[in-house]
């Protein structure tokens, strides 16, 4: 049937349509053709380059870690996981103890680290001499007070004490050595008219004699705390002291 | 055949293109999508040519045609798709085309490739990777059923 059916093929395709530009029309295909291919080619390169980069880094990243930590026992080989490092302790800038720290440096005394103590409305702070024994404490704490509220006298509990000024401050001292086993300096202080009252007491250490009991801060230091800005800024608007708070020797309240 | 012979690119894709056009008509039916085959199959010839990785061009060519019109016949709808403004085509022609198409893809293609290309049967196995063997066998069937087809066919048109 070859003979046969290549001329009934023939008949077939007796409606055939001109070439025209089909050649050019070829070419002009496989030029675009090939930039399709050079882009898909530049594209996979990328991509591999981008891999490869990806990858080295993993392994970089893997391999500098550090070994596991190997010990060796008599009965047993304990392999520990490589922990992380130490996280660094949240650094909480205390900018009561910016005020306070310098003022007890200069008088060869240091603020003890683990002494440190703090509350709502409250710091403290242990103080030690350079050969490491106590020197008492310094106390900071503001109190929320009526507007009427005025500085307390020690010895008349329904009067008020007449107050010194320093700017837009008022403050009273409450200096009190008079018993070398307790020497307290403290002061109080506040805006004038405000109804927030800082408080700030130098307490030597108690039962030490005359020398070593002396408070870690003189009258006049324990006044500059007092009446520093910075010290009450320091305190949260809605800190007043009260949960924890410290027993001042002349009570805010 | 070098990558670099635009030339002689050229000479071949001329001479080839009307009888590959012709060939993916007998497999298709449709002379635009014919002509669509024919020449993206020759553009894929020109640009591997040219990056030289074409060992035959005729073989290259009418396999990645002849595969190509497998791949789009599985949509294929229409026994005959005239060109535009083309006159029609005989009744015969048609009981051929509609014979062709109800032969398998493959066997279509060994007769389209032994009986109107004229390809031996060595080289039709090549172009679609069967042995010379399968390529008598596919032959043997499609001749068979062609010839009983096209008897229906006119007996269906006689009676």
């Amino acid at each position: 049937m070859s003979g046969p059916l290549n001329r009934l093929l023939e008949h077939v395709l007796e409606g055939e349509p001109e070439l025209g530009d089909e050649v050019d029309a070829v070419f002009r295909r496989a030029a675009k053709l090939r930039r399709r291919r050079t882009q898909a080619v530049l594209l996979a390169g990328a991509g591999t380059a981008g891999l490869i980069v990806a990858l080295g880094y993993l392994l970089t990243a893997t391999l500098l870690d550090p070994p596991p930590a190997t010990m060796t026992t008599s009965t047993a080989v304990v392999t520990t996981a490589p922990s992380p490092p130490p996280a660094p302790a949240p650094t909480v800038t205390d900018r009561v103890l910016e005020v306070v720290e310098p003022l007890i440096e200069g008088r060869q005394l240091t603020v003890v680290p683990a002494s440190q103590r703090r509350g709502d409305g409250w710091r403290e702070y242990g103080i030690a001499d350079d050969q490491g024994r106590a020197r008492g404490t310094v106390q900071v704490a503001v109190f929320d007070v009526r507007k009427k509220w005025c500085f307390p006298v020690a010895a008349e509990p329904d009067a008020c004490a007449r107050a010194d000024h320093a700017g837009d401050l008022e403050f009273v001292r409450y200096d009190d050595v008079s018993d070398p086993d307790r020497q307290v300096r403290q002061t109080l202080a506040r805006r004038i008219d405000g109804n927030r009252v800082l408080a700030v007491m130098a307490a030597g250490e108690t039962d030490a004699g005359t020398q070593r009991g002396k408070p870690g801060l003189t009258g006049a230091q324990v006044e500059q705390v007092a009446t520093d800005d910075r010290v009450l800024a320091a305190f949260g608007k809605a800190e007043n002291c009260d949960d924890g708070c410290p027993a001042f020797a002349t009570p805010v309240r | 055949m070098s990558g670099d012979n635009d030339t002689a690119l050229r000479e071949f894709v001329t001479s080839r293109l009307p009888r590959l056009r012709r060939s993916s008509f007998l497999m298709c039916g449709d002379w635009r999508m014919a002509a669509e085959l024919t020449r993206a199959t020759l553009a894929r010839l020109v640009a591997d040519s040219r990056r030289g990785v074409v060992a035959d061009p005729d073989v290259y060519a009418y396999a990645d045609l002849m595969e190509a019109c497998r791949r789009r016949n599985r949509r294929r709808e229409h026994v005959f798709v005239a060109s535009p403004g083309a006159a029609g085509v005989e009744a015969e022609s048609i009981l051929l085309l509609d014979a062709l198409h109800k032969l398998t893809p493959r066997c279509r293609a060994v007769l389209v490739l032994r009986h109107w290309d004229g390809f031996d049967a060595d080289a039709t196995g090549a172009m679609l990777d069967l042995e010379e063997d399968q390529v008598i066998a596919y032959e043997r069937a499609g001749l068979a059923a062609l010839e009983k087809l096209l008897g229906e066919s006119e007996a269906a048109m006689a009676g």
